[in-house]
Parts: structure tokens; sequence; C-alpha cells
């Protein structure tokens, strides 16, 4: 049995998955940051793959994932800024507590 | 150069606009100078455009064309035929008349003159594009300062606070932009070539039951804003509560936007849906002209009896388009020029009598005349413009619209005659009750006439409506060069139109 | 010279600019006169150099607004015309044919007197200068009018005339009840001119042209049935309508019943002004619209009787009579001559009636003879008023009496002017009314025989004598105003000590009193204007020496009857003794203006308030309720907005997971792309 493009995509799925599990139904503001994470690598093995195994000849998969973890660590630095000052403010790192957005 | 002359009438206002804001608040004059030639500069070219454009040839002229999205077929085209320059004559007219009436205005008169500028670079845009999505973006830069300059600037009246006014007027009219909206993306989406260009659309025959549905989107749609009935409620509010200036632009010529969109729009693309809605058209504008007239006569705030007779003379405005020929849309165009003229002159002495009386309310006034002559004989001009006097430019607009709806649906014409005399009557009664009688001048310590700068836009005003009533045969003539090459108004009583009264 | 015709309506305008400047710098404000005077006097210098002859009218014109496309490119329409015109074309000139060329001349003559006396009657008023510049205003309409070949002009005249009537009767504003007047005539006339502007349209719309020659052709040929109409009415229902539309025009403007109510109350302007305007020349407009247009009225008529001809006739002879009582009653010596001016406009219509050129010719015929003893009678009136202007009501003739030694030019020339409209014998009234009653019994077949197409004999005669009871009544109440303004004791301290007016202001009566006494004879019996008027055709003579003795004696026993009453001047009012409930009427104006005022204008004002409550408590309050929906809804919708943002992306994903879901269902169970799949495939494509 070979690897091929399903099983990438299958293992990006489920990484996909746990992410957005985790980004939904953590309460720490810490986790979801984590969640959010591993969907943004989920994406970033999906263009490897299909770069892989569709047009290996292309580079356009390889700067989008370059942007993608660019962009992982500005948010991540950017989403740890937030959640400092959501601590700082709430006094907690419970997400449900932060509900400033209430209509 | 010729070509940049359209750009540069809708660019004149905005770079005041811009301008205005990088000024220091406290240079008042410098402000209003800036303001002043941000208007005006738009009035010579407009003036050079209506001595030059060829008359032999008809048609688009003065065009530019300059790709903007290639791959979705959008372009910046501007052209003006005799109709838009007689709309542009309209506007230079009423913002160089507008800068003038807001001169002694005190309130943050930078911000409020660059948003009245901004306004009209919209209004300017509206008249001059050949190309949907630009006229569509045009028109929402005309209607969207509306809100903050009514919201901001504008006084709470009895009955409704000046935001309340603001929001309800831009909703409504965010409505209509929606409806247009929908009506532009369903032109542009069946036709195989993607464009928005309006020379290409009108070449293409839409099927006739798509164009009766679109049709009925773009007269809704603009309609709102022309004011058409039961949609009308935002203006007496709006115009009530709006300050001097902003009255006077938006009545005299954002609600032409409104008439012209639909025939823009409406008629020269969707020839057989307009022919399809006319009598609805005709039926809603006999109710406007009669319906405004009424109610205009049962008010008792200056402001408020205007802003009806709004109602009722784009009423006129719209009974002229429906009609679909070449005399009953002449007359609607003139009309939509004169009711702008008429209109400004109004509300421009509406603000004064206000800024001197401290009160709207008729019934308290009275005898004015004895300190405010001039601004007494310039409201008599203007009322009997209104009523459509001869000598004035009122008469051979709703003359025309009269006889052109008379050749389409007499019953409609008949009806609609009879605000002739409701107009008198209201018109008579307010001039009567602020004017005319024993001088009541004991509450109003500040009553005196119209001074300097106050003067030039007023007269200029009154003097042009008389003008173009005695010599309108140019204004006609480039009207009806424009009309006798737009689909949709022809002298075919609507074919396969239901036709109650017709042969 | 024909050419400079074109200055005849030109020259009153710039005059009036002129005054109008003189009236805003307020300098030098007393030359106004000599300048709308000039200008007056020039208009009818001109039209006398051009009298029209034979078969000859000069005639100059300017096209005004033409929307017939001249370019070839442009000339076809698009589309099929289904009958419609091509286009509009309005020219506007002045065309001077015999009946414009008297009107021109009557225009001037009266207009020039009028403002010469004015320089003496208005001397100590203020807005002296905005008095002329109304006055040339006014002149330059009106000769605009009488002198449109086109119905666009004749309706531009037409409300001119109407807007400067409005600003005349206004002209002292402060007064409310001026103001009232003045919005009242424009108003009440304004009424009549719907059914005016609607005739236009109709005529226009078959004739396809505004030219009076054009639009009978376009009759005639509608009723050979050579002319289709199309639009709302049948040819049989054209016929009838558009004459009838157009009377409604010369109702409002010449205060026939039941739209007269506006000119008594025009008194409210300035004495001269009612003699110009309403007595002499605009409230004749509208006679002379339909003498002008008689030939719409009479074709119609074609076997014989016209419905048409019948109404105008029916309404002349109920307005002559109507008027007549009520001006037998009125105490305010300018409200007694308003009612004969109205009772007088009514005969003009019943002559009208006859339809034809002897229809025509006799109403023309009084309306010239009326606009010189009428004007005379109003000045003397604006004299007597001056003479009094210190009392508290200068109009009421109940504190006059006596005035004939203080004022001897005043009262000869009023006596000579009520005399005419009597029609005592001789005098011009005598003559022109003698014509109008003469034409309409020989209709019904009394005094001669009348051939041709006209009203109903039945009708006819009907009318006939009523305007003889007119007639009888005219004279009681010309007697009536005459002693009790000139006989006996002075009633008042005022009238004891009253003075005549200056030169200025008798001449122009005394210019007015020959034409009063001598119009009947110079032109001959009416004879020589038929032959005028209808272009060198000898007129037909509706003479009689029979009914000229009848009128005689209606005339004198009238006069008879006026004199035995009044002449010893009786403490109570003879009139107050008549009989209670016909006194009653008569003083409350057949209760006609009661009707107009409680009923109509009450009513229109409440039905304004009602639709101005309509409009803010239904129409708006619809759209508001359509946001309060709105709100409502959102309100509702608030609720799932917890601030959760959790919850936000878990919907967001189930959504997500819901959509591909659908899609792949979708397209697994019908086997083709479903519209968002195709949608989302279009996306890519672009």
């Amino acid at each position: 049995m070979t690897v091929g493009l399903s099983h990438y995509l299958i293992l990006s799925a489920a990484l996909f998955g746990l992410g957005a599990l985790a980004a939904i139904t953590r309460r720490n503001a810490v986790a979801v940051l984590m969640g959010v994470e591993l969907m943004l690598n989920a994406a970033n093995l999906n263009f490897l793959a299909f770069w892989r195994y569709l047009t290996p000849q292309g580079m356009e998969a390889q700067v989008f994932v370059i942007i993608g973890f660019t962009v992982a660590a500005a948010e991540a630095a950017l989403g740890l800024a937030v959640v400092l000052s959501l601590y700082r403010d709430f006094g907690t790192l419970n997400v449900d507590e932060a509900s400033g957005l209430k209509g | 150069m010729t070509a940049w002359m359209l750009t540069f009438i809708v660019l004149a206002p905005l770079t005041a606009s811009i301008v205005l804001l990088m000024l220091p608040a406290a240079r008042g004059l410098a402000i209003r100078l800036v303001a002043l030639a941000g208007g005006a500069a738009t009035l010579p070219p407009s003036i050079w455009l209506a001595l030059n454009y060829d008359r032999k040839a008809g048609g688009f002229q003065f065009e530019q064309t300059v790709s903007w999205v290639p791959s979705l077929g959008i372009t910046y085209h501007v052209a003006v035929d005799g109709l838009s320059i007689v709309m542009l004559l309209l506007t230079a007219l009423i913002i160089t008349g507008g800068v003038f009436a807001s001169w002694t205005q005190k309130n943050r008169t930078k911000e409020f003159l660059s948003l009245l500028l901004l306004l009209v670079s919209g209004v300017f845009g509206v008249f001059v594009s050949r190309d949907l999505f630009f006229l569509f973006l045009f028109y929402e830069i005309a209607v969207l300062p509306m809100y903050l300059l009514i919201g901001v600037w504008g006084t709470t009246t009895k009955l409704r606070t000046k935001e309340d006014s603001a929001m309800k007027l831009t909703l409504m009219l965010m409505g209509g932009s929606a409806l247009i909206l929908v009506a532009i993306l369903a032109l542009y989406f069946s036709m195989d070539q993607r464009t928005f260009d309006m020379g290409l659309l009108a070449q293409h025959s839409f099927s006739p039951e798509m164009q009766r549905w679109v049709f009925l989107l773009v007269y809704l749609g603009f309609g709102v804003l022309a004011g058409i009935f039961p949609f009308h409620t935002w203006s007496p509010d709006g115009h009530a509560s709006a300050p001097t200036a902003v009255s006077m632009l938006h009545a005299g010529v954002l609600m032409k936007l409104g008439a012209y969109g639909v025939l823009r729009v409406g008629v020269a693309l969707l020839p057989q849906g307009a022919h399809d809605w006319s009598f609805l058209m005709g039926v809603i504008a006999t109710i406007n002209i009669l319906y405004g007239a009424c109610s205009a006569m049962g008010q008792t705030d200056l402001k408020y009896v205007i802003a009806y007779s709004s109602v009722s003379h784009m009423g006129v405005v719209m009974l002229g388009l429906a009609s679909l020929n070449p005399i009953g849309v002449n007359g609607s165009v003139m009309q939509m020029f004169s009711h702008g003229i008429m209109t400004g002159l109004f509300f421009a002495l509406v603000g004064l009598i206000y800024e001197r009386a401290h009160s709207r309310d008729i019934t308290r006034m009275g005898g004015f005349a004895r300190k405010m002559p001039g601004v007494a004989v310039l409201m008599s001009i203007g009322g009997m413009a209104s009523f459509g006097l001869p000598a004035t430019s009122g008469f051979i607009a709703e003359f025309l619209c009269f006889y052109g709806m008379w050749l389409r649906y007499p019953i409609l014409a008949l009806l609609s005659v009879i605000g002739i005399v409701i107009t008198a009557v209201y018109v008579l009664r307010v001039v009567q009750k602020i004017f005319l009688g024993a001088p009541n001048e004991e509450g109003y310590p500040d009553l005196r006439d119209a001074r300097t700068t106050e003067w030039v836009a007023t007269v200029a005003l009154a003097a042009l409506l008389i003008v173009v009533g005695v010599f309108p045969r140019p204004l006609v003539r480039l009207v009806d060069l424009g009309l006798r090459q737009t689909p949709g108004v022809t002298y075919a009583r609507g074919a396969g139109a239901v036709l109650p009264g017709g042969p | 010279m024909t050419s400079a015709i074109g200055l005849i309506p030109i020259l009153p305008v710039a005059a009036a600019a002129v005054a109008g400047f003189l009236a805003i710098i307020r300098k030098a404000e007393k030359a106004a006169p000599l300048f709308t005077l000039a200008a007056t006097l020039a208009a009818g210098v001109l039209a006398l150099m051009n009298m029209p002859g034979a078969g000859i009218a000069p005639h100059v014109a300017a096209p005004w607004v033409n929307l017939i496309p001249t370019d070839a490119a442009l000339a076809a329409p698009p589309g099929p015309t289904h009958g419609m015109p091509p286009g509009l074309s309005v020219v506007v000139g002045v065309t001077l044919d015999p009946l414009s060329w008297i009107m021109v001349l009557v225009v001037c003559s009266v207009s020039a007197l009028v403002q010469i006396y004015s320089i003496g009657y208005m001397a100590a008023e203020k807005g002296y200068a905005r008095y002329y510049c109304y006055l040339a205003l006014f002149t330059a309409s009106m000769l605009g009018l009488v002198t449109a070949d086109n119905l666009f002009q004749l309706y531009v005249g037409w409300e001119l005339v109407g807007v400067c009537s409005y600003l005349l009767i206004g002209f002292w504003w402060f007064k409310p009840s001026a103001a009232n007047a003045a919005k009242k005539a424009f108003v009440v006339t304004r009424f009549g001119d719907v059914g005016f502007m609607l005739g236009v349209l109709l005529l226009v719309s078959v004739a396809q042209s505004f030219k009076f020659t054009d639009v009978f052709a376009a009759y005639q040929a509608v009723a050979d049935g050579s002319l289709a109409v199309h639009g709302l009415f049948s040819a049989q229902t054209f016929l009838w309508l558009a004459p009838l539309l157009l009377l409604c025009g010369a109702i409002g403007k010449s205060a026939q019943f039941p739209l007269h109510v506006w000119l008594p109350d025009a008194m409210e302007g300035p004495t001269p002004v009612s003699a110009l305007i309403h007595a002499a020349t605009m409230v004749a407009a509208g006679v002379y619209m339909v003498a002008r247009l008689i030939l719409l009225f009479t074709l119609q008529a074609g076997g014989g009787a016209g419905a048409a001809l019948d109404v105008v006739m029916i309404l002349g002879a109920v307005t002559a009579l109507i008027a007549a009582t009520i001006a037998l009653v009125q105490v305010d010596i300018k409200k007694v001559m308003a009612y004969s001016t109205i009772s007088q406009l009514g005969y003009m219509m019943v002559g009208l009636g006859v339809g034809g050129a002897t229809g025509q010719v006799a109403g023309m015929f009084h309306l010239v003879t009326h606009a010189c003893f009428k004007a005379l009678l109003f000045l003397t009136a604006g004299s007597v008023i001056h003479a009094l202007h210190h009392a508290k009501d200068p109009n009421d003739m109940r504190s006059m009496g006596g005035l004939m030694r203080r004022m001897p030019h005043t009262a000869i020339t009023c006596g000579i002017g009520v005399l005419a409209l009597a029609g005592f014998p001789l005098l011009s009234g005598f003559w022109s009314k003698d014509a109008i009653l003469a034409v309409a019994l020989q209709r019904a077949g009394l005094f001669g025989h009348a051939a041709g197409a006209g009203p109903h004999a039945h009708v006819a005669l009907a009318c006939g004598v009523a305007g003889l009871i007119a007639a009888f009544l005219t004279a009681v109440y010309s007697a009536r105003m005459w002693l009790m303004t000139f006989w006996g004791k002075p009633r008042s301290d005022e009238a004891a000590h009253a003075h005549e007016s200056p030169a200025v202001m008798t001449l122009p009566l005394w210019a007015l009193a020959i034409p009063s006494v001598a119009a009947g004879f110079l032109l001959a019996h009416g004879e020589r204007f038929a032959t005028f008027v209808l272009g060198g055709e000898p007129g037909p003579s509706h003479e009689n020496m029979a009914l000229s003795i009848v009128a005689s004696a209606i005339a004198l026993a009238g006069l008879g009857l006026g004199a035995l009453l009044y002449a010893r001047c009786p403490a109570v009012d003879p009139v107050t003794r008549l009989p209670r409930p016909v006194y009653a009427l008569f003083s409350n104006l057949w209760y006609v203006d009661a009707f107009w005022s409680a009923g109509v204008a009450r009513g229109s004002l409440a039905f304004g308030r009602a639709v101005a409550w309509f409009d803010r408590s239904v129409i708006d309050a619809s759209m508001h309720g359509i946001a309060w929906l709105v709100e409502q809804a959102a309100l509702g919708m608030r609720r799932s907005v917890s601030g959760q943002t959790q919850t936000y992306a878990a919907v967001l994903v189930a959504g997500t997971v819901a959509v591909v879901l659908l899609m792949t269902l979708y397209e697994q169970v019908v086997g083709s792309p479903g519209p968002a799949a195709a949608a989302a495939g279009w996306m890519v494509r672009r």
C-alpha cells in the first residue's frame, strides 16, 4: 500500500476537525488559539499534498504555505496579545465570560 | 480637452470637498470661497456644453471612456446628450446658489460644505455616466451624505427629531437602492457580453417578461427618490429637518435623479417594460399631483408646505414621463429643470424667513411684505412658476406634460389638471398668510429684507424662472434632441399594454 | 409698417419694466405714468395705422416652441404614430383682424384714460410706480390675448390677465379684505381655467395645431366624419364637449353664474382698476373668446339646434337676471356696478348664444358699448369715492346724496352712463342691447325671423324674455343708484363738503361720456360695426321698429319707476319693502356666495387637512410600521447573538458541513450538479 493523496487529505481533515473542535469547545483562550493553529496547519498540509500530487511543477502552493506560516506566526503573536489583554480586563482566561459582543 | 470636460465637472466639487477638509476650521472666508469655487466652477463648463453641443448630430457627445475593470466589463464611460446637459445646468445653478444660501452657516461650516460638494459631485456623476456601475456608484455618493447633512446640521421639528428624519430618509432611499442594484445585476447577467455600458445594453432587446419585472424594480427603486406615492413620506420630514442648502439640493436636484434614473435606466433600456407599466406610472403620478397638493393645502409649517408641493410637482414630472412620447417626456424634463430652480428658490427664501422670524408657522405670520418686500416679490414669482403661470418656466413644462399625457391617457390628464387649481390655492394661501394682510410684526423683531449674498442666488434663480418661461425654446430643443434618440420614448401607444380610454 | 404691430404688446411690457424699476428704487415714481401712458398710446396708434381691410389682416409671428424636428435624420418618429401628431409647434404673434382690432382699440383707449385718471386718483398712494407697472403689465397681457390667432397665445394671455388682476385687486395688500379678494378672484377664475385648458388640450390633440383656422377646420372635419377622434371621447361627445370646456373658462373669467362670486369682491381694488379690468376689458375676455371661437359653438349645431349654444344662452340669461336682482338691493356703489357688470356680461352671452355671425356681432357690439359706459360709470364712482375718502365707508350710497350740486361734472357724466346702461333711447347701450334682444327674439320667431344654425327656439324665447325683464331691472337700479348718489340732500357731513375732482380725473369722464352717447350712431346702429367685423360683408339688419319701441318703453318704465321711488329721497330704501323672502334672497346674493365660501372653500380646506392627517397617520405610519416590524424582528433575532464567539464558530462549521452535504446529496439523487454547485462552478470558471 502506497501513501496517496487521499491519505494526506484524510489526515488533514482529521487535523482540521480536531482543531475546529478545540477552537469551539475549549474554554481556555490559549487552548482556543492552539485549535486555530491546528486548523491553519491542516490547510497547509492540504496545499502541500495537492501540490505534490497534482501540480508538482508549480510553486504556488509552497508560496501559499509560507504565507500561511507567516500568518500563523503573526496570528499567534496577535492572539496572545489579545489573550493577555483579555486576562487583564476580565481577570480570567475563560472565553465564556468575555461576551462583550452580546447583542 | 473637450473629452475631459465632463470629468472636470464631476471632479471639481470633489476636489473642493477634499481641499476643504484640509483647511483649518478658523479660516471662515477661505472655506466659503473654496466651496464657492468648487460649486461655481461647474457652471461655465455646463454652459459651454450647452452652447457647443452639436445639434445637427444629436446623440451622446463629449464622450470619454477609460477601461476600469475590463474582466467585469466596468468602464468609466461618460457622455452627455441634450437632456443630460439641461440637468447639468440645473445642478450647477443649484449648487452655486446653495453655497450662497449657506454663506451665513456657522456650525462646522467646513465639514458641512465639504459634504455638500461631495454630494453634488455624485449628482453630476449620475448625470454624465453611461456605465451602470458608475451610475450606481455616483448615485450612492449622491444619496449617502444626506444622512450626515440632516442628522448633524438639521433642525428638529415638532413632529420628528432631525436624527429620525435623517434615518428615515436614508433607509427608504437605501431600500430603493437595493432594488436598483438587483435590476442592474439582472441586466448585467442576462447579456452574453459582460458589460455595464448603457449604450450596449440599450442595443440588446431583453425578453418582454424580463423587461416587465426589471422595469418595475427600476421604477420603484428610483421612484422612491422621485417621491412616488406611497414612498414619498421621507420627503416632507427630510425637507423640513434639513438645513436650507440641503433642502435646496435635495428637492432641487436629488429628487430629479429618481426621475432621471427611471428615464435612463428604465425607459431607455427597457422600452417594452416601460410601456407595460405606463398606466400604473400615470396613475401614481396623478395621485402624487392631487394628493401632494391637497396635503400641502393642509399644512401650517412653511417647510412642510414646500415639501408637499415638491411631492405634487414631482408627480407632474412622473406624469410627463409616463406618457412615453417626446412631448410629455420633454415636459417632464422641463419640469425637472423648472421645479429644481423653483424649489431651490423656495427653500432659499424659506431659510431667510425662518432665520428672521424664528418660526415657520404660517398661521402666526402676516404682513411681512412691509419689512421684506424683496423676499415677498421673489416668493410670489416662485409661487407663480409653481402653479404654472405663463411667462414662467413652470407653464411650458406643465403644459407639455399634460398634453403628452392627454395623448396617451386622456383620463389621467383630465384628473391631474385639477392639480393646477389646488396648487394655486395653497401657493396663494401661503403668500397671503405670510406677506399680505395687516402687518403682524410684534413677535418678530428681526424681520428685514435679504442682504448682499442672499440676494445673489435668489434673484438669479427667480430671473431664470422668468427667462426660461419667456424663451423656453433653446432648452426645449436641447431636451428634444436627447429624447429623439431615446428608445422607449415614441409616439406609439404602448403595444400590448392595456389601454383604458385608449383607441 | 405692418411688422411694427409686433410691438403692440411689447411696448407696454417695456413700460412696465421701467415702472417696475422705478418702483424698486423708489425714486421718480411720479414719472411712471409717462412711460406707461406713452406705450399704451403708441400701441393704440400702431393699431390705428394698421386697420384691417377687406380680407387683409395685418399679421406678424415668431416661433416660440417647436417640437417638430426639422432635421431629416430626426424627423421620422420612432415607431408607428397611431394618428398622433409628429410634435408640437407654438407660434406667437400679433394678428389684427377686425375682431382683434376693435378689442385693441378698446383696451388701449380705456387703459389710457384710466391711466390719466389714476394720476389724480392715486396721487396720494404709496406704491405709485408699482401701480402703473401692474397696469402696463395688464395692458400688455390683454393686448397679447386679443391679438392671438391661436389657442395657445389666447390661453397665455388669459392666465396673465388673471394674475395682473390678482396683483391689482390686492394692490392694497395690507388690507386683509383686499388680500382675500385677490386670492378669491384668482382661484375662482382658475377653476374655470381648468375647463379651458382641457378644452384646449382636447381641440389641439384632434386638430394637431393651435391655430384658430386649423382648429375650425378640424372641428368641421370631425362634424363631417372625415376626421376621427382618438382617445377618451367619441366624435359626437367631442363636438359638444370641446366648446363647453372652453365655455368653462369664459364662465370664470367673464363672471358668469355660478362662478361670478369673485367679481363683486374684486371691488376691493382701486376703482380705476375696476373700471379697466373688472368692467371694460378683462371680464370681457370670456365674451371675446366665445365670440372668437363662435364657429365651434355654432358648427356643431349642424341640423339647426345646438346644445352648446343653448347652454351659452341660458347661462347668460340666468346670469343677467340674477345679477340684476342683486344689483337692485346693494348699497355699496361699486357693488351695484359690479353686479351690473355681471348682468351685462350675461347679456352679451345671450347675444352670443344666438350663434354664428349674428350672435358674434351682437355680443361684440354690446361688449364695446358696455366698455365705454361701464368704464365711465366706474370712473365716476371713483370720483365720488375720492371726494368722500374721509368717510367711514366711502362706498356706501346711504351716506351720499346731493352730490349733483357739488360735483357737477361727475354727476352729469354719471347720468349719461346710467342712461346708456339703462338703454335710454338712442344712447349707445340702447342700440347694443336692442341688437341682442332682437337677435334672440328673432331666433324665437318674434319680431322677424332668423335662418341657419342656432339655439332652440323655446330657449331663445325664454332667454329673450329674461333679457327684457333684466332690462327693466337694469333701468330701475340705474336710476336708484344715480338718484341715491347725486339727488336730494347730503346724508352725511362728508357728502355735504365734497368737492369736484381735479381736471385730470374729470376729463377722462367726458372722454368716455361722448362714445357712451354716440357709439350707437357712430357705428350706424350697429350695422357698420357688423360690416366691419364680418370683413366687408354687410351683416343682416336685425333692427325692428316694433321691438325698439318695446325696449324703449321698458327702459323708460324702469327709469320712471326708479325716479318715482327715489326722486324724493325716502328715508327708508324702498327695495327693503320687497316681500321678505324675495328681499332676503336678493340681499343674500341668491346664496351662491354662501355655497362657495361655506361649502366649497371651507370644505376643500378641511379636505386638505384631512389628507394631511391621512398622510401622516396612515401612509407615513405604515412606513414606520414596516420599520417597526423590522425592529421587532431584529429584537427577536438579537437573542441569537450571545457574544460567545465559539458559538458563532460552531454554527459556521455546522452550516458549511450542511451545505456541502446538501450539495452532495442533490448530486447523488438528481444526478446533476444543483444550482448552488452550478453557481460555484460559474464563479470558478470566471
